[in-house]
C-alpha cells in the first residue's frame, strides 16, 4: 500500500509537483496520467527515493521515502522509461548483477529466473549482450530486473514507450496480470487507453496538481464525459481555468 | 554500506570495463607499447639517423681541386669522415638541388700561399643549412680541415728544427664517477616521472567517464539508484574501478619502458641509446616507486570520479579530460626538467610532489621526509575527492543536472 500525503517538489522557483495527495491500496492497479511535463516522471522519482520531496511524504508499506529510503527500495521494482541496461553485460549478467545487489542467494535467482524469462520469451536472447538488443527486447529484460526479486510495489513509467505493437501488447499483458495479485502497481502514462484498459482508478495530473482521482466511471460522471480522452481534456481544462 | 555491494559493484564494472575495446586499448596497448615508442622513437630515430650519416660518404664538389692536392687527396682517402669527391657542372645549383651536400672553394694559389706561409688566403665552405646531410658533410670537412691545418702546422715546425710536441703540452680525460644506477636514473628522470605521473593522473579516466557521465546518458544510473545498497556502496565500487584500471595502465606502462630498456640492446646492438637509457634500478627504489604511482592513481581516481559524476554527459566529461591533462602535465614538466626542490612545502603540491619523488628514486635517493609528506598529503588529497564524490552521488541536483 502507498499513502502520498500533500507531497510537493521544487526545482528553484518551479514547482513541478504542487502538493499532491492520494493513496494506492495493495493488488490496486493505479494510474498516472498526465500530459508530458505534467510532473508524472518527478512524482514517480520521490516514489522510488531518487529525488527527495520538497514536503510532503510517501509512505509505502508504512515505510516513509523520506526517512528510510533504503528499506522502502527493497520493497519497489521500477521499470522506468529508459530501460537501463549495460550493454556491454548479456541479459542475463543484468538481471543477476540486481539480483545480487537486492541480496537475493544465487539459487533464489536461478529459480525467479526460470519464472520469469519463459513468459516473457527473454530466454531467446538472454545470453545476448544488452547493447545488441532491439527495444522490443530491452525493455522485456528491463521489466525482467525490476520484477526479479518479486516486489509488493512496482512502478511502471511509460512502460511502451517506442515499442512496436506486438512488444506492447506483451508488455501489457504482463502488467495486466497482476491485477490478480497483491501486488501494488503505479502505471504513469499519457496514453489514454493503456489506463483505461489496466488501471482500477486514474489520477489524472496536470501542472503538477491532481486534476481528478478515481475509477473510470467516477471519472465519466465527475467530467459528464462517455470516453477516457474528452474526460482528460475536459478535466485538465478545469484545472488550467481555475489556475 | 556493505563491503559485499561494494565488492559487487566493483566486479560489475571491471567486467564491463575489460569488455569496452576502447578502455582496453588505452589500459593495455597504449602503455604497453605505445610509451616506449614514443619516448624512445624519436630519440632511435635520430641517434640511427646521424650513425647512418656519419657512415655514409656525402658527394662534394671542390672548386680549383687542382690548387690544393695535398688536401683534395686527404678528403679522398679519409675513411673515418667519408666524403666523396664529384664533379659538378654548376656547383651551387647543385647543392641548392641536393645532389651534393658541400661545396669547397679552393682560392686561386692555395697551395703556393700555404707553403710561403701567407695566411690571407682562405677557403670557402658554401652549405645549404636547411639540408641535413649538408650538415653531416660540413662536420666532416671541417674535422679534415682542421687535420690538415695540424700537419701544415706540424711540417713547419719540423722545418724550423722544433719537435712537433710543443703542439700537445699536455693531455687530459673526463671519466664518469657517477655509479650506472645515477647516469642512467638521471636520463631516465626526465621522462618516466612525467609519463608515470601522468597515465596515474588521466590512465583511468575513459573508465570513470564511462561509469559516472556514461551511465548518466545511458539512463542506467537511474536503474542503480532504485537499488537497495547505500549510494556509498557505489560510490566506493566505482572508485575501486578507476583507481584499478587507472593503476593496471600505470603498472604496463612501467612495464613497457622496462621491457623496452632490457630488450632494446638485444633487438638493436649497435645503437648507442642504450649505452645511457638503463633500466638500472634498485628493488626498494622500484617498490617505492610503485607505491607513489598507487597513491598519485587513487588521489586521481578519487577527485577526477568527483568532477565526472558532476558532468552531464560523455562530451562534457571529455572536455575537462583535456583541461585536467593540461593541470596534470604542468607540475609534472617543471619538475621533470627542474632540479628536485629541497623546501618539504613543495611536497604539499598535489603531482609535483610525486613526480618529485618519483625523480628522486630514479637517481637512488630515498628522502623518507619527501615520501612521508608525498604519501599522506596525496591520501588527504584522494579522502577529500571520495568525500567530495560520495556527496556529489548523494544530491539530486548533480545526479540529474540539466
Amino acid at each position: 500500500m502507498i499513502q502520498v500525503t500533500d507531497l510537493r517538489k521544487e526545482f528553484g522557483d518551479f514547482v513541478a509537483v504542487d502538493g499532491i495527495t492520494f493513496e494506492v491500496k495493495s493488488g490496486e492497479i493505479f494510474s498516472l496520467l498526465g500530459p508530458n511535463g505534467a510532473g508524472k516522471t518527478t512524482t514517480l522519482r520521490m516514489l522510488t527515493t531518487i529525488f527527495k520531496p520538497t514536503s510532503g511524504d510517501i509512505a509505502m508499506n508504512g515505510i516513509s521515502v523520506t526517512r528510510e529510503p533504503e528499506k522502502v527500495r527493497t520493497q519497489l521494482g521500477v521499470l522506468a522509461e529508459a530501460t537501463g541496461l549495460y550493454g556491454r553485460l548479456t541479459v542475463e549478467e543484468n538481471v543477476r548483477y540486481f539480483a545480487r545487489l537486492r541480496d537475493m542467494q544465487e539459487d533464489q535467482i536461478k529459480q525467479r529466473i526460470s519464472e520469469i524469462f519463459p513468459p516473457l520469451g527473454i530466454d531467446e536472447f538472454a545470453e545476448k549482450r544488452a547493447g545488441n538488443l532491439s527495444k522490443g527486447m530491452k525493455q522485456k529484460a528491463a521489466l525482467a530486473i525490476a520484477i526479479i526479486h518479486n516486489p509488493p510495489v512496482i512502478l511502471f513509467d511509460e512502460p511502451t514507450s517506442g515499442l512496436d505493437v506486438m512488444s506492447a501488447r506483451q508488455v501489457l499483458e504482463f502488467i495486466e496480470s497482476y491485477k490478480k495479485t497483491d501486488k501494488t502497481v503505479i502505471l504513469s502514462t499519457h496514453l489514454m487507453h493503456e489506463a483505461e484498459r489496466l488501471c482500477d482508478r486514474i489520477a489524472i495530473i496536470n501542472k503538477g496538481k491532481i486534476a481528478a482521482i478515481g475509477t473510470f466511471a467516477e471519472l465519466q460522471k465527475q467530467s459528464g464525459q462517455k470516453g477516457l480522452e474528452e474526460i482528460f481534456v475536459k478535466l485538465v481544462q478545469e484545472v488550467s481555468h481555475a489556475s | 554500506m556493505h563491503l559485499k555491494h561494494v565488492g559487487l559493484v566493483w566486479g560489475k564494472e571491471l567486467l564491463d570495463t575489460i569488455r569496452d575495446r576502447r578502455t582496453l586499448i588505452v589500459m593495455v596497448v597504449v602503455p604497453l607499447l605505445l610509451m616506449p615508442l614514443l619516448v624512445f622513437g624519436p630519440n632511435f630515430l635520430r641517434i640511427s639517423q646521424e650513425e647512418s650519416k656519419a657512415k655514409q660518404a656525402q658527394s662534394i664538389a671542390i672548386i680549383n681541386s687542382q690548387e690544393a692536392p695535398k688536401l683534395v687527396e686527404m678528403i679522398r682517402s679519409d675513411t673515418e669522415d667519408p666524403l666523396r669527391v664529384v664533379d659538378a657542372a654548376d656547383p651551387q645549383a647543385a647543392l641548392l638541388k641536393g645532389d651534393i651536400a658541400a661545396v669547397l672553394v679552393v682560392p686561386q694559389g692555395f697551395s703556393q700561399s700555404v707553403q710561403s706561409e701567407d695566411s690571407s688566403q682562405k677557403l670557402v665552405i658554401q652549405r645549404d643549412v636547411s639540408n641535413s646531410n649538408s650538415t653531416a658533410a660540413v662536420d666532416k670537412l671541417e674535422k679534415i680541415l682542421d687535420s690538415y691545418r695540424r700537419d701544415v702546422v706540424r711540417d713547419r715546425l719540423v722545418q724550423r728544427g722544433i719537435p712537433a710536441e710543443v703542439l700537445d703540452p699536455f693531455s687530459y680525460q673526463s671519466v664518469n664517477v657517477a655509479p650506472e644506477q645515477r647516469v642512467s636514473g638521471f636520463f631516465l628522470s626526465l621522462l618516466l616521472p612525467l609519463f608515470l605521473v601522468l597515465y596515474a593522473a588521466i590512465g583511468g579516466a575513459q573508465t570513470a567517464i564511462d561509469i559516472t557521465a556514461g551511465e548518466k546518458e545511458r539512463g542506467t544510473l537511474e536503474s542503480l539508484l532504485v537499488a537497495p545498497p547505500s549510494r556509498t556502496s557505489f560510490v566506493l565500487g566505482k572508485f575501486l574501478t578507476i583507481f584499478t584500471v587507472s593503476l593496471a595502465a600505470t603498472t604496463l606502462s612501467l612495464a613497457g619502458f622496462a621491457l623496452s630498456l632490457t630488450f632494446g640492446p638485444q633487438l638493436f646492438p649497435n645503437s648507442q641509446l642504450f649505452d645511457i637509457f638503463k633500466f638500472a634500478i634498485g628493488g626498494s627504489e622500484l617498490a617505492l616507486l610503485f607505491g607513489m604511482t598507487a597513491i598519485v592513481s587513487a588521489m586521481m581516481s578519487a577527485l577526477t570520479f568527483a568532477l565526472y559524476i558532476w558532468t552531464r554527459n560523455f562530451k562534457e566529461a571529455q572536455t575537462y579530460t583535456t583541461y585536467m591533462s593540461f593541470l596534470v602535465m604542468i607540475p609534472a614538466f617543471a619538475v621533470s626538467f627542474m632540479d628536485p626542490p629541497t623546501n618539504f612545502q613543495a611536497f604539499l603540491i598535489p603531482i609535483y610532489n610525486a613526480t618529485a619523488v618519483i625523480k628522486e628514486l630514479l637517481m637512488g635517493e630515498i628522502n623518507w621526509t619527501h615520501i612521508a609528506i608525498t604519501f599522506a598529503s596525496s591520501a588527504i588529497y584522494a579522502t577529500i575527492g571520495l568525500i567530495l564524490a560520495n556527496r556529489m552521488f548523494n544530491n539530486e541536483k548533480v545526479l540529474f543536472r540539466q
